[in-house]
């Protein structure tokens, strides 16, 4: 179990964020060192017009920032994500990201939060949808034989 | 796009392998708490190799092919969606990010074709610990 985000203080159907950021020429670029993608579409001109960002900025590390919101994230892992794109990113934009607590279970003895969560532009233009499973710890939760868990 | 006719793209059809060596900055730079998963120390105690990198990392790897393949219809079509299994991925693994066509879904429009795939991260040591599916619109040549 976690100790740093009990799985009672968990409430599906709470809001978690917004979380902003600046998707600046500086990040877009250290990015693409990270990952090693050169495409000059993130760099220079793109079929979009301007310079975008990869389509997977941030994608996944905005659902543990949100989850950070309200909890102490520290310990968490990421077993699942999935992400649905909607529109190009301008370099230069804002990006605001909303969620929500979809669900919480609990499986083989570990602890999961689900988060929903949409990401858009400032005019309001929805980017791209995601969904993330977080196991809270690699801690097991023990199961009592009276089915409570302690 | 990598292929230059519809035809080629059936069910079965495998993209490029894209080899990466993986990286996150975080592990190169930071010291983590005792009790994450990017502390080496703490994850070899639960059975990993080592520190585990982050999902969202091994997400943008697996986006890469895609942005090769479909071009910019990934930007506003396509859906990914991943699983993290096994003992995960270490700083410095050398991976393929592969993928193959499972289905096409021609639009009734003609010209273009949505895509189901099954998409993949493979370790050196022939184990995936990220397997998933994508699936995205591709244009036919016809239509750029």
């Amino acid at each position: 179990m976690s100790e740093l985000i009990p799985f009672e203080s968990i409430h599906v159907g709470e809001d978690l964020g917004p979380v902003d950021d600046l998707v600046s020429e500086d990040a877009v670029r250290q990015y693409c060192e990270d990952w090693a993608d050169s495409l000059s579409w993130y760099s220079a001109s793109s079929p979009f017009g301007g310079p975008v960002a990869p389509p997977a900025y941030l994608a996944g590390l905005t659902a543990f920032r949100l989850l950070a919101t309200k909890f102490n994230s520290r310990a968490t892992i990421g077993t699942q994500t999935s992400h649905r794109n909607l529109a190009p990113l301008p370099v230069g934009q804002r990006m605001v990201t909303k969620g929500v607590i979809a669900d919480k279970y609990i499986k083989r003895g570990l602890e999961y939060v689900v988060i929903n969560s949409t990401s858009y532009l400032q005019d309001g233009t929805a980017i791209r949808e995601s969904t993330d499973h977080i196991l809270l710890s690699l801690g097991k939760t023990e199961v009592r034989s009276d089915g409570g868990r302690q | 796009m990598a292929v230059d006719s519809d035809a080629q793209v059936q069910p079965g059809y495998e993209l490029p392998g894209l080899q990466k060596t993986i990286f996150q900055r975080a592990l190169a730079e930071r010291s983590f708490s005792a009790d994450s998963i990017h502390n080496d120390d703490y994850t070899r105690q639960h059975g990993y190799p080592g520190a585990l990198v982050s999902a969202y990392v091994l997400a943008g790897y697996m986006s890469e092919p895609m942005v090769r393949f479909f071009g910019s219809e990934w930007f506003t079509s396509g859906e990914i969606s991943l699983r993290f299994i096994g003992t995960g991925i270490q700083q410095g693994d050398r991976v393929t990010c592969g993928a193959r066509v499972r289905e096409v879904h021609p639009s009734a429009a003609g010209g273009s074709s949505r895509l189901i795939l099954d998409v993949w991260m493979e370790k050196a040591d022939g184990t995936r610990p990220v397997l998933g599916t994508a699936s995205a619109i591709l244009r036919s040549p016809d239509d750029e």
